[in-house]
Order: structure tokens, then sequence, then C-alpha cells
């Protein structure tokens, strides 16, 4: 009997030997996991110190060129300390918020990742952002039309997600008070997940044609584990039905 | 002609009057900020719509005379998420105290910040 077995306990501890070794081999460690449903603190801006752009027209915190400030002035914000009731934010026509644009809007998003893919889903608009991590770099600027999102790339520096994207078409609003940006736009961003509940995104916006220098921005996200991603189609607002009924145009799906 | 033009024309501008407020868009420069109303009344119509709720009621000013009254809240995926709100929650004929920032315009028009229905505070959260 205790001969029976000693062949299957040889196995085992072969397969023992095995899997210990193979578990040597493994990756030191696999990145952190960014995947959930996030929703973001603070609507307005990418400032946690002034949520709702009361310091928006400030040129310490917002060092606008002369190009950038005429931009600025031209833009009528919807929301925030210096609303107004005659806005002209795209949005309000149901363009994309584009991005970083789309962190600012009073919806989640779900954070889907793979070792070579990161996508963030966002509830407004039903668009997507897509992080290739697979060590590939940006496009020639002669291959790649300018986008709304435009194009990003990510790498992982520890416990921190640095995404790189350049190619923005500067058509939308950095955030809900109306700043500005250019095609020339080079955004930095580092994702960590300073707890299991908590998103952290440390946003560098360098944009020399806007801006006279670099200049830094946070949004912070809480993870919504019971919730679920929920359809924002902005042409079914009742608000673009009437913008389309004042321009005369109405198609009616 | 021109006279039928301009009966034509102040003809449009009564009907677009009498389409009721037009919650034209978001943010809170279109209201009063500085005082709240409340204005008790029945409910005549809610629609669960992006990008805010709307509810319609009816009340009666000192003469007796029906005030029609609109109010928008946030997004129905907020309300839902934070007030657990359905498309269903308000019917018409639903008895309604509802509280909020009046148009500053003077129509009957508010930005709800608050809203009992039947008796029962179902405001929530959801100001996004």
């Amino acid at each position: 009997m205790r001969n029976d077995l000693r062949a299957p306990i040889a196995a085992l501890a072969v397969a023992l030997t095995w899997s210990s070794g193979a578990l040597a081999q493994a990756p030191r460690q696999q990145p952190p996991d960014l995947s959930g449903l996030w929703s973001p603190v603070g609507t307005y801006t990418f400032d946690p110190d002034d949520p709702r752009g009361g310091r928006a027209a400030d040129l310490t915190r917002y060092p606008l060129t002369a190009w950038g400030l005429e931009k600025f002035k031209a833009n009528k914000p919807a929301h925030g300390e210096n609303q107004e009731a005659q806005s002209n934010d795209p949005t309000n026509k149901c363009f994309p918020p584009g991005a970083p644009r789309s962190y600012v809007t009073p919806y989640p998003m779900e954070i889907v990742q793979s070792a070579t893919r990161l996508a963030m889903l966002f509830e407004y608009d039903v668009v997507y952002r897509l992080v290739y991590l697979d060590g590939r770099g940006h496009p020639s600027p002669d291959d790649y039309v300018p986008t709304w999102m435009g194009h990003s790339i990510g790498r992982w520096e520890g416990d921190t997600l640095v995404v790189h994207t350049n190619g923005l078409n500067g058509k939308s609003w950095l955030d809900r008070v109306g700043h500005p940006y250019s095609e020339e736009m080079q955004l930095t961003e580092r994702f960590r997940r300073t707890d299991k509940e908590t998103l952290q995104v440390d946003l560098t916006f360098n944009d020399p044609k806007t801006y006279t220098r670099e200049w830094n921005g946070r949004k912070i996200f809480r993870l919504r584990p019971t919730w679920e991603l929920k359809e924002y189609v902005c042409e079914d607002n009742y608000t673009f039905d009437e913008f389309q009924t004042e321009s005369g145009v109405k198609f009616v799906p | 002609m021109r006279q039928r033009l301009l009966v034509f024309v102040l003809s449009a501008i009564g009907l677009a009057a009498a389409a009721g407020p037009a919650f034209s868009h978001h943010g809170t420069a279109a209201y009063d900020t500085t005082k709240t109303v409340t204005v008790t009344g029945m409910v005549t119509e809610f629609r669960f719509t992006n990008p805010h709720v709307l509810v319609y009621w009816d009340t009666k000013d000192e003469t007796g005379n029906i005030q029609k009254w609109s109010g928008e809240r946030s997004g129905p995926n907020s309300m839902a998420r934070n007030a657990g709100w359905n498309r269903n929650t308000i019917k018409p004929g639903d008895q309604v105290t509802i509280s909020g920032r009046q148009s500053k315009n003077g129509t009957y028009t508010m930005a709800i910040s608050k809203i009992v229905l039947n008796g029962k505070d179902i405001t929530g959260g959801g100001d996004n």
C-alpha cells in the first residue's frame, strides 16, 4: 500500500517543483488593475481647489498666450461661476467633448484594461478613448488627421500609468469653463489608484500656442462598483431639439 | 398684404410663447439664485429626458386662475442612480410641492431643488 502511493507523491512533487519554477519565471509584478466604473469628482474644471471655475480667468493659474486669451474670452460657458445665459459651449450643439474634457462631464466612465490596451468608455455621448500599451509610438503627423480624442500611448512606471496624447484637433474646450487648446497640445496624464476606491489622474498641459508654459491639473474619480454604464446620446436632448428647430433643420429618426 | 404678413408674424410669436418655457441650455444663469419659491399643485406631465428631467404642474393663484409651472432637475441617469427615479416616478394627477429657483424673466419656470410627491420627499441627490 505504501509503495502504491510513491508514484503519485513523486508526480505531485515534480508538479510542485515545475509550477514553482514557472512562478519564478513569471513577470515580477502585474501592473495595477484600473478596471471599473469611475465617477468624476467635480465636473467643471481640472482644479480640485476650484471645482466651479471661480478662478478660470486667473492668468497666473491658466497662463494663456494672447491667442489663447482671445479664444478664452470668446468662449461663453454654460456652467460654473462665470456662466452666461447665452452660452456657445460646443457641447450644447452636440459636438463631442473630446479629450480630456470627457473627464469633466457629470457622467462616469468605465475602464477596461488588458496587457496591450486601456479603453475608457464614456457614458456621455457614448464615446471611447483607447490607449495603446504595446510599446508603439505615435503615428507621423503626416499620417494622422487630428481628432477629438487624439492618439494616446501609455507605459507603466511602477504603479502609475503614464499616458501621452497628441493629435488633438483643438475644436473642443479643455474643461466646462471655457479654457481653449490647440492642435499643438501635448497632453501627459499619470493614472494612479491611490486607494481601492480612488483613481487619481494628474494632467500636464503643454500647448505653446495657447499657454505660455506647461500647467497642471488633477481629476479624482470614485469607484462605483454597483453602477452600470447607461446610455447618454446628446441628440436625444430636448435642448438639441430646440436648437434644430431654431436652425430650421429638423431630423427625426 | 403687409397687414396680413404682420398678423401672421404676430400669430407665430403668440404660438411660440404659448408653446411653453424653453429650458434652452444647461446651467443656472437663467434662474434667480437669491431666493427659493415653493409651488404646490397637480402634475400634468413628467418627462424623464436628457439633459434634465422635466416636471409640469398646475397651481391656482389667489384669484383662482391656473398658473402653469414647469421645472427641471438633473439628468435621468443621475436621478436614477442618486434618487432611484424612473420614468414612472411622477405621473399626471400626482400632488406635488416643488421648491426651486425661479426664472429671472418671471416665467413660471424653475430649477428644482426639492420635490415632495404625494406627501413624500423624493428629491434625492443628483446635483449633476
